[in-house]
């Protein structure tokens, strides 16, 4: 096989170790983008939300509901008041078993 | 390491009897847009209209085209040329992805609600075919390339068994590329989409690298090498004139401007992505759910490919048309069949150009 022939065996084996990435293999984004809040007014948080790194991303976030309708806010993971969320979550959890 | 995903939800109440003791400076309320979380529903709606109507049209038009290219094909098994038997694996590789399409509209409209199982299946043979796909036109196109230019039947002159057995190669090949779905897929709940997902369980660590390649490996490898071919047959057919070989050139720009086409909006989308992923151009939620947009729309033109194959390679050949005549008058009015052609085989060069565009 001349030349051509290996460089399309070569195409073929260098395109062998690509993970498809179809939108529907895709499952949703981070919904956090930048760094987020280093914390927010406590006596206005109604909610708090603390999602784990899943395949669709890599990182955990802490994402705020306030009271009165103003809205959502994503809350820096790595601040003061997340990993503190962060803990009184892990110590719920570990209280139920 | 798998990753699980999980959600955990406090109330007030909770947080407020531990936190009321700590106090914190808060730096929101200056501006009220700073940090929200993106919402995704606007792709995800555009997802749940837009793709399971694209989805349906396209497993019908494929599925027929496909289906009458391999019925044409196989009913004259006994004289298939090299391009031809290809022909017939892309026609197989065509209609087996745009089987898996149901199953991709559901999950578009609905979520992924068939199990693991089929996930992993229907994965593998979606990328199966999407590979078999693009190795069988880069077959195609050397095949010609060797055939025009060089004028060397690798295939023709040789025993039959060359062909299937570089099918046969393409073929473990795909399924080699797809041990990663069956072993990754899985359908598992996405708690940022609060839905089922037939999804990669892969960590996102490098999968912006693996992007980049897919672009290079999956897109402009093929495109490069089936361009090289196809300008040199071009170089060929230019110098050598006639009719003949004028509608032949016309159908080998078509089939290269079409995988272009079909493909370059996708990875285009897919490299601003990856842009974004690696912060080189500003991330923000707009954006993002253009880009989702974009990307629904662009890979839907890419696998309308699928059924284009058909109608460029099959549908443009006056052999084929030919041969779709017989089929369909033996099968409408059996004492009406026509004489079979007489086979052009003899002449070097005209089969070479007769096949290259029967095939074409």
């Amino acid at each position: 096989m001349n030349l051509k022939g290996k460089a399309i065996i070569f195409a073929v084996i260098f395109s062998a170790t690509v993970i498809q990435g179809f939108p529907m293999f895709k499952g949703g984004r981070c919904l956090c983008i930048g760094p987020g809040l280093k914390a927010v007014k406590v006596a206005d948080i109604e909610k708090a939300s603390i999602i784990y790194p899943s395949n669709s991303c890599d990182k955990i976030e802490v994402i705020i509901t306030l009271k009165a309708h103003k809205g959502q806010r994503c809350l820096n993971p790595r601040s003061k008041q997340a990993s503190l969320i962060i803990k009184l979550v892990e110590r719920k959890n570990s209280s139920k078993h | 390491m798998v990753l699980v995903s999980e959600c955990q939800v406090l109330d007030d109440s909770e947080i407020a009897a531990f936190l009321e003791n700590s106090s914190f400076p808060y730096d929101y309320g200056k501006n009220e847009s700073d940090s929200p979380p993106c919402p995704q529903d606007f792709s995800l709606n555009f997802d749940r209209t837009f793709s399971p109507v694209l989805y349906s049209l396209l497993f019908v038009l494929g599925l027929l085209g496909n289906g009458v290219v391999a019925a044409v094909l196989l009913s004259q098994r006994a004289a298939l040329s090299s391009t031809d038997t290809f022909l017939l694996h892309l026609a197989m590789a065509d209609a087996l992805l745009v089987l898996t399409l149901p199953l991709w509209a559901v999950n578009a409209a609905v979520q992924w609600v068939f199990g693991s199982g089929l996930c992993k299946v229907a994965g593998a043979l979606f990328n199966i075919n999407f590979y078999a796909g693009s190795l069988l036109l880069a077959c195609i196109s050397f095949d010609r390339y060797l055939s025009i230019v060089h004028a060397t039947q690798l295939y023709r002159r040789g025993p039959q068994t060359r062909v299937a057995l570089t099918c046969v190669v393409v073929w473990g090949l795909c399924l080699l590329f797809a041990l990663p779905d069956f072993i990754f897929l899985s359908a598992q709940r996405d708690n940022r989409l609060s839905a089922t997902v037939c999804q990669h369980n892969f960590p996102q660590f490098g999968r912006t690298a693996l992007r980049l390649l897919q672009l290079v490996a999956g897109f402009l490898l093929p495109l490069l090498v089936m361009t090289y071919c196809y300008a040199r047959i071009l170089a060929v057919l230019l110098i050598s004139k006639g009719r003949r070989r004028l509608r032949a050139m016309r159908v080998v720009v078509a089939v290269v401007v079409a995988f272009a086409l079909c493909w370059t909006p996708y990875h285009l989308v897919t490299m601003v992505d990856i842009l974004m992923d690696l912060e080189a151009l500003a991330p923000n939620c707009s954006r993002q759910s253009q880009i989702d947009v974009a990307k629904s729309v662009t890979s839907g033109l890419g696998y309308m490919h699928c059924c284009l194959n058909p109608l460029l390679y099959a549908f443009v050949g006056i052999k084929f048309r030919e041969r779709l005549w017989t089929l369909l008058t033996r099968l409408g009015c059996p004492g009406l069949q026509q004489q079979p052609s007489s086979s052009r085989r003899d002449s070097s060069w005209s089969e070479t150009t007769e096949a290259s565009y029967s095939g074409l």
